[in-house]
């Protein structure tokens, strides 16, 4: 980490050979502000993360490690290293690229620059309980911008959970455009976590691409409580007979924030399930976008597809916009969606005064309460009660006060 | 400990109470009785501060204080509570954060520290076998899915953790089976004692074979028209309220 970072470490395609550069000091282009050695600041997270997991960390765009490890069933580590690794490398150009919709623009953009990102593959067979946290750490000091692009492998029949926690620090304008490609394997169960906690200064665009194989298990917790403005895309292709996949959307929005989460479940083939509930509030004048398209492809018999968008306007200036669609090519299949936009329930508040509960904290709670629900979904009980943590102290800064 | 004068109450503009008058005093228990739409509900909202009401004349004084300009959540610590008619479900709420916050915000009131875990739990515990609740309930979200006798039950397992001085049952009695109204009285006798005092909101005297009043009211048309001992309860069972139709409110 402390030697040619900027050449060698991130990109990959450029390696730093020793002899060839014996007589310039490469450790000259090692910027500690653009570079990667602020292992004090992660060694804070480290500390700071109450979640007993395999920590890794990217900074600005790039991962602060170009090597591939292998620890408790995962293996993980730079895209760009896994490409080039002799193990990994087919791997990556097998699914790199193959998953998203590259007719989308951001995305399109992602793809226009060498991949740097993150790279995880799960072992075949492989069960593991404990849990792998990506820190996305964006600090701009001076403007920046993020093309992430990040390809998570999940082997057959393997078991994981993956957290990625996106934070920063900084004030200058910051973006990122980030790409997440996954490939959930056989039988599979994966639980896939995002926290967005990015500054007032960052403009978000994240896609998820999920590509779900036969018996496969995926629950997908998309939670934005930061950005100015955000953007989501999460599209999940059930290509295979018998899947099940779980989306659970949550975002808290305040001052001029904006967030749009958009989501699309294509239900290819027949026997597969999807359950999707995303829960938004806003506050001041903020906005709030739910966009959710279900597609039951004619060949998709026998589909089970629940949706479901629940809102809280908390503001008389602040706009919820909802707009759930199921479209339905084939006959035998269950299928619900629908849409809730509200305020505060007046008897609930009462009811909690007349115990004793002064209106302030009573709207915490039932904001709490409601938010909370998407936190619940995650049955790790140390995951949950982290996020239940976060979500608490996001809606004690600044909503509803 | 409760003094109502001449209490005038309406709700979008419609007057419901019309110069009610009542006192209740430590270790009495009180039933107010009356046909649907007479203002029972009303008034047990009124004291209890639901701003949906509003008072326009009259007066409650609570232990030597008018309570009428103070929020609910101060009448509540002051010790009124008031178990629902209908109990509304806060999902996503647990009964254990629920109940934890009206502790420490009544022990914040009193100028008390919050209760510690340990002693909360304690607390939750011995209330709940005090008044016979399912422990698998008072760990759920506050009422979500409880069927209408649980709903009940868990108002009289609120009281219990909270000690009111007045308790105010509004109802409690409607939706229960024989069997869960016995239970449910039987919870409430257990907290009656010398030193508080209930108000009983009912249709029939049923529930003050349990719950034995030392008064009973009569409300009708927004105003009490009668007060007598426990016997007009027994009286209103055989002759029903056709008796107050001659009475001009």
């Amino acid at each position: 980490m402390s030697y040619g970072t900027i050449i060698s470490a991130t990109d990959g395609n450029v390696s730093v050979n020793p002899e060839k550069y014996a007589h310039t000091p490469v450790e000259c282009f090692q910027d500690e502000k653009f570079g990667c050695d602020i292992s004090r600041t992660f060694k804070k997270y480290d500390k700071i993360l109450p979640v007993d997991a395999i920590k890794f960390y990217t900074y600005n765009g790039k991962c602060c490690d170009d090597s591939i490890r292998i620890e408790d069933g995962y293996v993980y580590g730079s895209l760009a290293a896994a490409l080039h690794s002799p193990e990994y490398g087919e791997t990556v150009k097998q699914y790199f690229g193959k998953i998203a919709d590259k007719n989308d623009r951001a995305i399109a953009a992602n793809f226009s620059l060498d991949c740097r990102g993150v790279f995880v593959a799960t072992m075949p067979y492989c069960k593991t309980d404990k849990k792998l946290m990506i820190i996305n750490f964006t600090e701009s000091e001076q403007p920046v911008i993020n093309l992430m692009h990040n390809l998570f492998v999940f082997g057959e029949e393997s078991c994981a959970c993956i957290v990625e926690y996106c934070v920063s620090s900084g004030q200058s304008p910051a973006i990122s455009n980030n790409v997440t490609e996954t490939v959930v394997g056989r039988n599979a169960k994966i639980n896939i976590v995002r926290l967005n906690e990015y500054g007032a200064n960052s403009k978000l665009i994240f896609s998820d691409f999920h590509k779900q194989c036969a018996c496969s298990v995926l629950n997908h917790v998309n939670i934005v409580a930061g950005g100015d403005t955000v953007r989501t895309n999460t599209e999940v292709c059930l290509a295979e007979k018998r899947c099940d996949c779980n989306l659970y959307g949550l975002s808290i929005a305040s001052g001029k924030q904006h967030i749009d989460n958009y989501t699309f479940i294509d239900h290819a083939v027949s026997d597969s399930s999807s359950n999707e509930l995303y829960k938004s509030m806003a506050d001041d004048s903020a906005t709030g976008i739910f966009n959710g398209r279900i597609l039951v492809r004619s060949e998709a018999q026998k589909t089970a597809a629940y949706q479901s968008s629940k809102n809280i306007l908390l503001n008389r200036n602040a706009k919820i916009y909802a707009k759930p669609q199921l479209e339905i090519y084939a006959d035998d299949v269950k299928c619900s969606h629908g849409a809730t936009i509200g305020q505060l329930n007046d008897d609930e508040l009462f009811y909690m005064q007349a115990r004793g509960i002064g209106k302030q904290t009573a709207r915490q709670l039932l904001l709490s309460g409601f938010a909370n629900e998407i936190a619940g979904k995650i049955s790790d009980v140390e995951l949950r009660e982290f996020l239940v943590s976060k979500i608490n102290e996001r809606l004690a800064v600044n909503i509803n006060t | 400990m409760i003094k109502i004068t001449d209490l005038y109450a309406e709700v979008d503009g419609k007057e419901i109470l019309k110069g009610v008058n009542l006192e209740i005093k430590t270790g009495e228990v009180h039933a107010i009785m009356g046909p649907n739409g007479s203002g029972k509900s009303t008034l047990a909202s009124v004291i209890a501060g639901n701003g949906r009401f509003k008072v326009t004349r009259g007066d409650i004084v609570f232990d030597g204080r008018s309570i009428l300009d103070l929020p609910p959540e101060d009448r509540a610590n002051l010790g009124i509570f008031l178990s629902f008619q209908y109990p509304v479900e806060i999902p996503g709420v647990s009964m254990p954060n629920f109940m934890k916050a009206a502790v420490n915000e009544r022990r914040k009131f009193h100028g008390l520290e919050p209760v510690n875990a340990h002693d909360f739990l304690k607390l939750m515990r011995e209330k709940a076998a005090l008044v016979g609740i399912d422990s698998s309930l008072i760990n759920r979200p506050v009422n979500e899915g409880f069927s209408g006798g649980e709903k009940k039950r868990n108002e009289i397992f609120q009281m219990a953790v909270l000690e009111p001085k007045l308790a105010i049952l509004d109802e409690t009695d409607s939706g229960l089976d024989i069997d869960a109204l016995k239970t449910v009285s039987e919870g409430v006798n257990k907290l009656k004692n010398k030193n508080n005092a209930l108000m009983v909101i009912t249709h029939y005297q049923r529930l003050l074979d349990y719950i034995v009043p030392d008064a009973v009211h009569i409300l009708y048309k927004g105003k009490i028209v009668e007060s007598a001992g426990r016997e007009l309860a027994l009286e209103l069972e055989e002759s029903g309220y056709d008796r107050l139709k001659n009475i001009e409110a």
